[in-house]
């Protein structure tokens, strides 16, 4: 657990004609990752030659699949051969009628639109009788708008003063506004135009079809209904293709995509005109298992070598499941490197003791499991359910830590009980024994680091940095004794000089690797240390707000009607209170982790490992 | 109301400076880490991890204030 699976990097060669079969054996496998070769003497190796195939048949089946309405899916189809496959997606013949349908209702959907904005139009003029077919005279100039209700004895005096051989008609449609219409001789469009203009008359589309505005309205209404009902039928009839069709196009789809995997896999190899080569990672504990599978199939006409080199593997992380919200939180800063240590374990065992000590009530602790677990199944498979999982974990040590400080909602539990059960560690009475215990929680945690450090370093052989990382411990626990002793007198004054001589030998490995900086570094190993003191001060501030909220804003009967205000802001404050330590109690939490802790030894930067494989959700 | 001397008066206001300018300082350094955090986020949307540690690096100034505010508020306590 607290390191990656160890890997193993492998050699490959064999022959060309046995490449479909081999890709297709570790695809089967899927516990090796290829890595791009390169080497001048070799050609690089091109995809299978079905990939152009497969792949215009993927494109067929995932549009297929798009135009189609989503069914339950038929599990558990078995893995066609690609003839059989090919042949299968070949029978599959609905794209035309697909999208013929689609088509079809993309015209009814713009049609539709079109009649129903000109219906609105016609129902406004209902009251107006006048025969439509006037707007295509070719001696009339016709006019069709909504006008200001104050405009309209304006603007028909206006016509009035040139003409009399003109029609005017005009109907309300709110306070403000009215429809009208207006058909004049065309000899005066320009003139009526430039007067409409002035009157801010806006113009509206005509309906196209002639008659009078309700006889038209009854003629578009039929259409649209007529639309609808075609409409309704083409829907069915894709109903009906998704019911038969559908499953089988997904399966189809998945199959495409595992032979498209396949076929593209080569482009990593390299190639002569008879041999192929590759390399590629896998666990070193399933070396045995590829080596003897490719053996068994393939017998002396493949060459299976595993290499000795100095890259950095890939990382595949290895913990128990329960692990897993804490993995995601450590990849979240970066994913270890495949030879250092993996320290999500140790993440899980700090964190929620850090999360615990901060939001450290026994209420707040039951609402934050209470929201988490809303919370994990509200957004399952997105990235918030693991963070959701980790606050529900540590929720359990908050409620612990509850009971401890004697905090139940900011209450002292003999306040609620109303006898006194046991003697707690209320923290705004034990601030001065919290800061002590928060800092010597730092020691520990950042002397854990430092020995990680070390082993890590020793593990690559760099001796002068594992000895640099111990001495980073002699000057912490060098610095701690001189404080304690020098500020505070609880040691000796004789101790001073031991713990001089021990910073001092400490600082040597340091100067060697680090040089001039590593002393610089020292006051940061202090900010270090201080930094868990935010355990205490995030929790204080967390417990002063919840009592500030008991004190001032408890309801209580004697306030009556008020009561009815009273308890809903009290419980939103709590609530607001419980949200804001859940936050601040995860950041600093994760912060004391991923800043303080992981810089004494973590590196990360590692790439996860990405083993040729289809993750088969519909096929066996 | 508890009477006060004139220096656990001025320890208590030292206190609270403390704790401003710890706060100030955290205030004034992540606004301007995390504009530059914005500008990376941007570009590198993955790098919002490493980006965080950035960002938090300079709360450590408000602990700050808050130790020496409590040892100042414990003095006089």
């Amino acid at each position: 657990m607290l390191k990656p699976v160890p890997m193993r990097k492998i050699r490959v060669v064999g022959l060309r004609r046995q490449l479909e079969e081999v890709v297709g054996l570790l695809h089967n496998l899927g516990i090796v990752q290829f890595t791009r070769c390169e080497d001048a003497r070799l050609c690089g190796e091109k995809p299978l030659d079905i990939y152009p195939v497969i792949s215009e048949q993927l494109i067929r089946m995932r549009a297929i699949e798009n135009a189609l309405e989503p069914r339950p899916v038929k599990k558990k189809q078995p893995l066609l051969s690609i003839d059989e496959l090919l042949n299968e997606c070949a029978k599959i013949t609905i794209e035309k009628r697909i999208g013929q349908i689609h088509d079809r209702l993309d015209a009814i959907k713009s049609e539709t639109k079109e009649l129903s904005d000109a219906a609105s139009v016609l129902e406004r003029l209902g009251g107006l009788n006048i025969d439509l077919s006037i707007a295509k005279s070719n001696e009339a100039c016709f006019f069709l708008g909504r006008i200001a209700n104050e405009k309209i004895k304006g603007l028909e005096d206006g016509i009035k003063a040139v003409t009399d051989r003109f029609l005017f008609k005009s109907q309300k449609i709110s306070n403000l506004e009215s429809i009208c219409i207006i058909v004049a001789d065309k000899t005066y469009k320009e003139y009526i135009t430039s007067l409409l203009q002035k009157t801010g008359f806006s113009e509206m589309a005509l309906p196209p079809l002639p008659g009078k505005p309700k006889e038209v309205l009854s003629i578009i209404r039929g259409r649209i209904a007529q639309l609808e009902k075609e409409q309704q039928e083409l829907n069915s009839e894709i109903g009906r293709l998704s019911d038969e069709y559908y499953s089988k196009v997904v399966g189809l789809r998945e199959m495409l995509e595992i032979y498209a995997e396949r076929a593209n896999a080569p482009t990593n190899f390299l190639r002569t005109e008879n041999v192929f080569l590759f390399e590629a990672w896998l666990p070193s504990a399933k070396y045995q298992e590829v080596a003897g599978a490719l053996k068994k199939k393939f017998g002396e006409q493949i060459i299976i070598q595993p290499i000795e080199t100095h890259e950095e593997p890939p990382t595949m992380l290895h913990n128990p499941p329960i692990l897993s919200p804490f993995e995601f939180l450590v990849e979240f800063i970066s994913t270890p490197k495949g030879n250092e240590i993996d320290p999500t374990l140790l993440f899980a065992l700090t964190f929620p003791i850090f999360y615990g000590m901060m939001l450290g009530d026994f209420g707040y602790g039951i609402a934050s499991l209470i929201l988490a677990l809303i919370l994990m199944n509200k957004f399952k498979n997105t990235m918030l359910e693991p963070v959701a999982k980790v606050w529900a974990y540590a929720s359990i040590p908050t409620m612990f830590f509850g009971i401890i400080y004697d905090e139940f909602f900011g209450f002292r539990h003999y306040q609620i009980l109303g006898f006194h059960l046991y003697e707690g560690i209320p923290r705004t009475e034990n601030i001065n024994l919290l800061l002590v215990l928060t800092i010597l929680i730092g020691i520990v945690h950042l002397t854990l680091g430092f020995i990680l450090g070390a082993i890590n370093k020793l593990r690559e052989k760099e001796w002068l940095h594992a000895a640099a990382k111990l001495g980073w411990i002699a000057v912490e626990f060098s610095g701690i004794l001189l404080v304690i002793t020098a500020m505070f007198h609880m040691l000796p004054d004789s101790v001073m000089i031991p713990a001089a001589l021990l910073g001092i030998i400490g600082l040597i490995p340091i100067m060697k690797t680090e040089g001039i900086t590593g002393l610089i570094e020292i006051p940061s190993l202090a900010s270090n240390i201080l930094s868990y003191a935010r355990i205490l001060a995030v929790g204080v501030a967390s417990v002063v707000v919840a009592e500030l909220i008991n004190e001032l804003l408890m309801p209580n009967p004697s306030q009556g009607i008020l009561m009815l205000v009273m308890i809903p802001l009290y419980l939103s404050l709590h609530l607001f209170n419980i949200v804001l330590g859940m936050f601040e109690s995860l950041v600093q939490g994760a912060r004391l982790n991923y800043v303080e802790f992981f810089s004494k030894f973590y590196e990360g930067g590692g790439i996860k490992f990405n083993p040729f494989k289809y993750t088969k959700k519909i096929t066996v | 109301m508890v009477e006060l001397s004139i220096g656990a008066g001025m320890a208590l206001v030292g206190a609270g400076i403390a704790i401003a300018g710890g706060a100030i300082g955290t205030g004034l350094a992540q606004s301007a880490i995390g504009g530059a955090i914005i500008g990376v986020l941007a570009e590198k949307p993955e790098e919002a991890g490493k980006m965080l540690i950035w960002l938090v690096i300079p709360e450590t100034l408000v602990i700050f204030g808050f130790v020496v505010a409590m040892l100042a508020t414990l003095k006089v306590g």
